[in-house]
């Protein structure tokens, strides 16, 4: 399959802080990249980069995001904007949050689409209760004609995610779409996600902290630890095989029916001022050892697909991987 | 909505009563007899008898109560009593001076929104570029300025040295220029820093980063949703300004000789003239209560939040 989006060796902080450090990844056209990690471990800053969005003071340090063939952070403003609703659509997180609150919800899909290209009014509302259809929305006149407060939030999240859609993208970047929603209509609109891909082709890049999202919805995941990939592979390898300590405490810790208190990951994340020498979980891992204090960041492969940046668990010799983090 | 006004109306009446009762009351207890008062300011000499029967001409041998409903019914009719310096009936030199202050504050605030509207924008849009920085270093010179001082200086250079204007404006369409413009300089220079300060509010918004990630046009965004959005804001503004606008801009009436209500009720202050003031008291709280109810019905209009909820 085609590659849709390369990130390599990026780098990203606010001010004189990186948040984000050296990521590479690549999503292929119609694959989903499941992101996970805690909050605070620069998920959403690795979004607003690829997004390149102003006003949200994200500088790009380092590394390029090919997205297609067009190196998205040596766009010119317009190019962006050109970008941005056309082949890559976003999902935030508050449901709602994204819309305009005194606008009814049918002049800013209008708005959206004749951002994009010209068309009368009329005929892009026809389009518009279509895509709704589409979607399963089904009394679309009546959510077009709604304010947002006057929707349920999952409601909301929904119309969000047809918004995201107008324009047909080739890629969506889902920032945690699930997490400020209730559980059974977090169901609802994880099958929704998933049917942009089936109906549509799209690629997503899903965002989350949520496991049980994650294993339903991605074919990759990425776990993200202090601005790093520390494990990346196939879903069911991640899930079943895990080899960072840090990928194991987060599958450890989730809740299951059996009456037992989940064991979370211990101690606190470092935070991203402080320099810190060789593995920055070293502080908080139960298998920590001498050298993890002092090694470099580097990945290893543990099979074809699936690496690590641990060490000790990986089961490999540590070497500088020659191997492409991308693929 | 419609009930939503009659209502509104409705509940008007008490507050009017309410402040005709305490205007009312605070004359009747600000020292010095009215008739003593009625009698030198028409210069006649003032013997006990003359004053006694002035007083029960005047009714102040009443008891309060009574007083003031005769005084409230003769209000309702029009009759708001006569100046005691000059004779004429309050609501005609009301009447007089109110078209000009109208006018005034019409020609100033269209003047002030025209302003800072778009340059508040600017201000915004250009968040800590130079010309931010620039336009809020004049913002703060129109702030601290005094108005007297400002109407002295626009007198003295455009009347004065370069004679475009004339000096005294006595209500003509020339002299307005002049008050017009020293009013809507201190106005504009905090209007720009409101206008500013929601602007950038509404950039931080979610909203606002939402559009931008679907590529919606900076331009569009701007005028069509943050303005837009802004607006409950300003309206709040414009209401308050209006509201002391028509109440008369005693300052700059004064020193350009505008005949309008701000001069009115000072002059009447000097001279005690109680029927003047409280008419001119009545007439600055119905207008106050006019404005806030026609704010809040713009707010109803552009908010739908809160009409539905």
């Amino acid at each position: 399959m085609e590659d849709l989006l390369q990130v390599k060796n990026l780098s990203v902080g606010y001010g004189g802080v990186d948040i984000v450090k050296d990521i590479s990844f690549t999503i292929k056209k119609g694959e989903i990249l499941g992101i996970v990690g805690e909050s605070g471990c620069g998920k959403s800053t690795l979004l607003k980069a690829i997004l390149q969005l102003t006003g949200t003071d994200v500088i790009t340090r380092k590394g390029c995001i090919l997205f297609g063939k067009t190196d998205i952070t040596s766009c010119s403003k317009e190019e962006l904007r050109q970008l941005r609703g056309t082949r890559l659509g976003v999902i935030f997180q508050n449901p709602g949050a994204s819309l305009n609150p005194l606008r009814k919800i049918k002049h800013q899909f209008v708005e959206a689409m004749q951002s994009h290209k010209k068309i009368h009014k009329k005929e892009a509302y026809k389009k518009i209760v279509g895509l709704l259809e589409c979607l399963n929305l089904q009394d679309g006149e009546r959510i077009l004609n709604s304010y947002p407060f006057q929707l349920s939030g999952g409601m909301n999240q929904r119309v969000a995610i047809a918004l995201a859609m107008v324009m047909e993208p080739e890629l969506i970047l889902a920032d945690e779409p699930t997490s400020a929603l209730d559980v059974t209509v977090q169901a609802q609109v994880v099958e929704e996600i998933l049917k942009l891909r089936q109906v549509f082709g799209t690629s997503i890049m899903m965002i989350t902290h949520n496991m049980g999202v994650v294993a339903k919805i991605a074919d990759k995941i990425g776990v993200m630890y202090a601005g790093r990939i520390v494990e990346y592979g196939e879903k069911k390898e991640i899930l079943r095989n895990p080899t960072h300590p840090y990928t194991k405490t987060l599958l450890q810790a989730i809740p299951k029916m059996d009456g037992k208190v989940p064991k979370g990951v211990r101690g606190e994340p470092l935070s991203f001022k402080d320099m810190h020498r060789g593995c920055s979980f070293s502080t908080r891992c139960d298998y920590s050892q001498d050298t993890c204090q002092k090694k470099e960041y580097s990945i290893t492969s543990v099979k074809k697909n699936h690496w690590t940046s641990c060490i000790p668990l990986s089961g490999v010799s540590s070497h500088e991987s020659t191997y492409s983090r991308s693929s | 909505m419609f009930q939503y006004i009659i209502k509104r109306l409705l509940q008007l009446i008490p507050i009017m009563l309410g402040v005709t009762l305490l205007t009312f009351g605070l004359m009747y207890l600000a020292p010095g007899d009215p008739a003593s008062m009625k009698l030198s300011a028409q210069g006649v000499p003032i013997s006990q008898d003359i004053i006694e029967q002035t007083r029960i001409e005047m009714g102040l041998d009443n008891p309060f109560v009574l007083q003031y409903l005769t005084w409230l019914r003769n209000f309702l009719s029009g009759d708001m009593g006569k100046s005691y310096a000059d004779h004429l009936p309050v609501a005609e030199k009301l009447m007089r001076a109110l078209p000009k202050t109208i006018m005034l504050s019409i020609s100033s605030m269209m003047v002030t929104l025209l302003v800072s509207i778009p340059i508040g924008i600017l201000a915004a849009v250009k968040h800590n570029k130079a010309s931010d920085y620039l336009i809020r270093c004049m913002t703060f010179i129109g702030v601290a300025m005094p108005n007297f001082f400002l109407s002295l200086l626009l007198i003295y250079f455009f009347a004065l040295k370069l004679n475009w204007l004339p000096v005294l404006a006595e209500g003509s369409l020339k002299g307005l220029i002049l008050p017009t413009v020293a009013l809507s300089i201190a106005m504009s220079s905090r209007y720009i820093r409101q206008v500013r300060a929601v602007v950038l509010e509404e950039l931080n918004k979610e909203y606002v980063v939402g559009a931008r990630a679907r590529g919606v046009k900076e331009r569009i965004i701007l005028y069509k949703n943050v303005l837009y959005n802004t607006m409950v804001t300003i309206i709040t503004l414009i209401g308050l300004s209006i509201g002391s606008l028509l109440g008369g801009t005693v300052i700059v009436e004064t020193i350009f000789i505008w005949p309008g209500l701000g001069k009115l009720v000072m002059d009447a202050i000097g001279a005690r003239d109680y029927p003047v003031i409280q008419g001119f008291v009545v007439w600055m709280t119905f207008i106050y209560v006019m404005v806030n109810l026609i704010v809040d019905i713009s707010y109803r209009l552009l908010d739908p939040r809160t009409y539905s909820s």
